[in-house]
């Protein structure tokens, strides 16, 4: 202990400017954080949430390379160090220098916000942990690698090039069918606290760079192939339920009409409307289909497979787009939407065709609904704090805006404007709707989760087209917001094959 | 102290040391000599665990040098020439950081190396001239008397008066350490050695005591009657034989008086006087660098 605090106070000598200027950055964005009342940050908050972790590393790193690893020729290497007294005095450093300031800012900002620091403190305590493993622990394990200072800046903009290269860019917006992740997650996070880990306990125990380098590079390698190529199948295999509780994707009989309904309403040249439905859906439960897949045999042994849209490729290019359809979201989709190119039509649109393919369902319970006013703030049990305040948009417009925020996970809510008198309702959820940022939008290292969704209040008569989901303003004081958690209840992967399908009929463009 | 078996290291395709075995006697100031390239700093770094060996071992306080603990490191005092040391801190406080390491650390020795060396505390380490940064670095690996001295070349590079100065409080202020010193400058060693080992392309080619290296390497010089040609068959320990009309001049590395002077009445016919002459440690280094018959000692 004695020799921990040596070393540790001969780094704080050493670069107690840099800790103080990476803690005046963190109060910068705690200060940004306190008065944000929007799920999207300002850019600077935005850019503080990537500089600030990329200084805390450096900070880390210069500290690691005090007594570096690799370089041989370094006096600390022939000096009689406890590698653990070593190791201990540096995640000490980082404990100090980052995660201290970091815990004090997120007290600072949940007191300043109105939640209590001490009913929250696990949770900040465990946002601590996750920090030091997505942090302080590969910035260590990173600079044991490397034989300088610029040889970590080089590694970490590689890294920081691939991730961005990976998550495809920096500005995203938010999913409205996210794709589930806990495997993919879960996964790439444990290899790549392995690879940090192995880095650091070689390193550090036996000095053996390239098993060291090695180590780092195949787990980290491996954690990262696993977050890009990890099929979605894999999340529903590994949390399926038990086969009598899958939902299963069958046709129905409808009447054509009701797909014409739809008709002329699509971007593509080629789109048909195939009646499906949702069997053996537990009761109560809600669904989303993130996850679909179709391939199409034609008479003639043509075989088109759908593709998923990706940013930046043009829909034209694509032969086929499959994916259900629903009319609400609180009952399972009835059409199943499938979208061809003009060739890929013709190839198949010959004789009836046979389908098959897999759809993976989210399933969700509904929690209890707490009620809102317009112009009131409640705590509801599992969505945080909720506060509905009118504002206006950059053209000017009114909108009520309700604003959920926690110190914990949010779960999807359902958000319904209701007016009782009328028997009218604007139903929303909870991030449904959103405004454009350039710039980096994540906002992981604040203390509290935000979402939010908007309800457009405006005069225009409710007969113009459209008009449905605007409010009335008039309406608005005598409305009430009902806020409904819904918890994810399980996925599952369902397989289906229609036969002898005639699609000529239910084409609407 | 130092036991070294059969120590091998190879960068790629070059060698740097081949099968070197030798041992370091406790008490001793060793010498490790040889031309820059010949191995003597990568031998230092395996002994220190800074390099892991390709095959053989090197045991440093009955240790095995791959895994010397904080405990045997407490017992050494290591210096070399391109240590890098902590620059930014000032002479005091690298010395007080220094000192938390070793419980056997000698403050009053510490106090009188600084004032000998003249140290000036307050300055950092990067503002210092070389000679001071090697005085300082001195002062850290002396002070807390350390059972064993390994100097990587650490005069390199100074004036004779400052090495003098080192070498000087070397001796004085550890008496009882047993010192292990690499070198290419016989100047420095010579007068202080106890025992040389000499590597030449990471090959070992003699490691004794100083005593036994000047006894047994001499300078031989025949002059014979007639000019004769030089035999092709001629005793291996025969080095840098010239030849000119009846003169021939060698270097014996295992002189004998009797036997020499057997082997050159064989080798030569009409023989008409050998003499012999001592040689310097320094002749004997340059006859050996010039040498390339490294089976020969």
């Amino acid at each position: 202990m004695r020799l921990v605090l040596h070393i540790l106070k001969k780094d704080l000598r050493r670069f107690w400017p840099a800790a103080l200027a990476t803690s005046f950055l963190v109060a910068v964005l705690a200060r940004f954080d306190r008065w944000r009342a929007d799920w999207n940050p300002s850019p600077t908050e935005g850019w503080l949430n990537l500089i600030v972790p990329a200084a805390w590393a450096c900070l880390i790193a210069l500290a690691v390379l005090e007594e570096p690893l690799v370089e041989s020729r370094h006096v600390w290497m022939t000096r009689p160090y406890r590698w653990s007294s070593l190791l201990a005095a540096k995640l000490a450093f980082g404990l100090l220098t980052v995660h201290v300031p970091l815990l004090l800012a997120g007290l600072y900002v949940l007191s300043q916000r109105g939640f209590s620091p001490e009913l929250y403190a696990a949770d900040l305590l465990s946002k601590q942990a996750g920090l030091f493993f997505l942090i302080t622990l590969p910035a260590t394990g990173l600079a044991t690698l490397v034989r300088n200072f610029t040889q970590f800046v080089i590694a970490l903009f590689a890294i920081g090039a691939a991730l961005i290269l990976f998550n495809r860019g920096l500005a995203s917006f938010p999913s409205f069918v996210p794709q589930p992740s806990g495997i993919r997650d879960a996964l790439g996070f444990c290899l790549f606290v392995a690879a940090a880990l192995a880095a650091v306990l070689v390193q550090y125990a036996g000095r053996r760079t390239m098993a060291a380098r090695a180590a780092g590079i195949t787990l980290a390698g491996t954690a990262a192939a696993i977050s890009a190529f990890l099929p979605v199948r894999a999340e529903y295999t590994f949390q399926a339920p038990p086969p009598s509780a899958a939902p299963r994707l069958v046709q129905r009989s409808a009447e054509r009409d009701a797909a014409l309904f739809y008709r002329g309403r699509w971007p593509r040249p080629r789109t048909v409307l195939l009646p499906i439905a949702v069997e053996i859906l537990p009761s109560n439960a809600l669904l989303q289909v993130p996850f679909f897949e179709v391939e199409i045999m034609g008479a003639n042994g043509a075989r088109i497979r759908s593709t998923r849209p990706v940013r930046g490729q043009p829909l034209y290019k694509m032969d086929l787009m499959a994916y259900p359809m629903s009319e609400s979201r609180d009952t399972p989709p009835p059409w199943l939407v499938l979208s061809f190119s003009n060739a890929a039509w013709d190839r198949i649109s010959g004789g009836p065709v046979r389908i098959i393919g897999s759809a993976g369902f989210q399933l969700y319970r509904r929690g209890a609904t707490t009620v809102l006013t317009s112009d009131g703030s409640v705590d509801t049990p599992d969505a945080g704090r909720c506060k509905a305040l009118t504002v206006d948009d950059r053209y000017s417009e009114s909108l009520l805006k309700v604003l959920c925020e926690s110190p914990r996970e949010l779960p999807r809510a359902s958000i319904v404007l209701r007016h009782q008198p009328s028997g009218r309702f604007w139903p929303q959820t909870l991030n449904s709707a959103f405004t454009y940022t350039s710039g980096p939008n994540s906002t992981w290292l604040s203390p509290l989760r935000r979402a939010q969704t908007f309800f457009r209040l405006s005069d225009v008569p409710q007969t113009t087209p459209g008009a449905q989901w605007l409010v009335p303003p008039d309406l608005i004081s005598e409305s009430r917001i009902e806020i409904t958690p819904e918890f994810p209840a399980g996925l599952a992967l369902s397989h289906f094959e229609f036969n002898a399908v005639d699609l000529s009929p239910w084409l609407v463009r | 102290m130092i036991r070294i078996e059969g120590l091998s290291k190879r960068f790629g395709r070059r060698h740097a040391l081949r099968d070197v075995t030798f041992a370091v006697p406790e008490g001793s100031i060793f010498a490790l000599i040889g031309p820059n390239g010949a191995g003597k700093t990568t031998l230092l770094r395996i002994l220190m665990n800074l390099l892991r060996p390709d095959s053989g071992q090197a045991h440093i306080m009955g240790r095995d040098s791959r895994h010397l603990g904080h405990a045997h490191l407490a017992r050494i005092g290591y210096v070399s020439e391109n240590q890098i040391l902590p620059e930014w801190m000032r002479v005091g406080g690298f010395l007080a950081y220094s000192k938390e390491f070793y419980p056997s650390w000698d403050a009053a020795l510490a106090v009188d190396l600084v004032r000998e060396y003249e140290l000036p505390l307050d300055r950092r380490l990067r503002n210092l001239s070389r000679g001071m940064k090697v005085k300082a670095a001195l002062t850290a690996a002396l002070a807390y008397r350390p059972s064993l001295i390994i100097l990587d070349e650490p005069f390199g590079g100074l004036d004779v008066l400052v090495r003098e100065q080192l070498i000087g409080t070397i001796l004085d202020r550890t008496p009882e350490a047993t010192v292990l010193i690499s070198t290419h400058d016989l100047a420095e060693i010579e007068s202080f050695a106890t025992h040389a080992a000499y590597l030449n392309e990471g090959r070992l080619e003699f490691a004794e005591e100083m005593a036994a290296l000047s006894g047994r390497f001499r300078e031989v010089e025949i002059t014979l009657d007639t000019p004769a040609p030089i035999p092709a068959a001629l005793p291996d320990s025969w080095l840098v034989l010239e030849h000119s009309g009846v003169l021939v001049r060698f270097t014996d590395a295992r002189y004998d008086p009797i036997l020499t002077h057997r082997e050159a009445a064989i080798r030569f016919t009409g023989v008409r006087d050998i003499s012999v002459r001592e040689m310097s440690f320094r002749s004997i280094f340059l006859t050996l660098a010039k040498s390339r018959k490294p089976s020969c000692v």
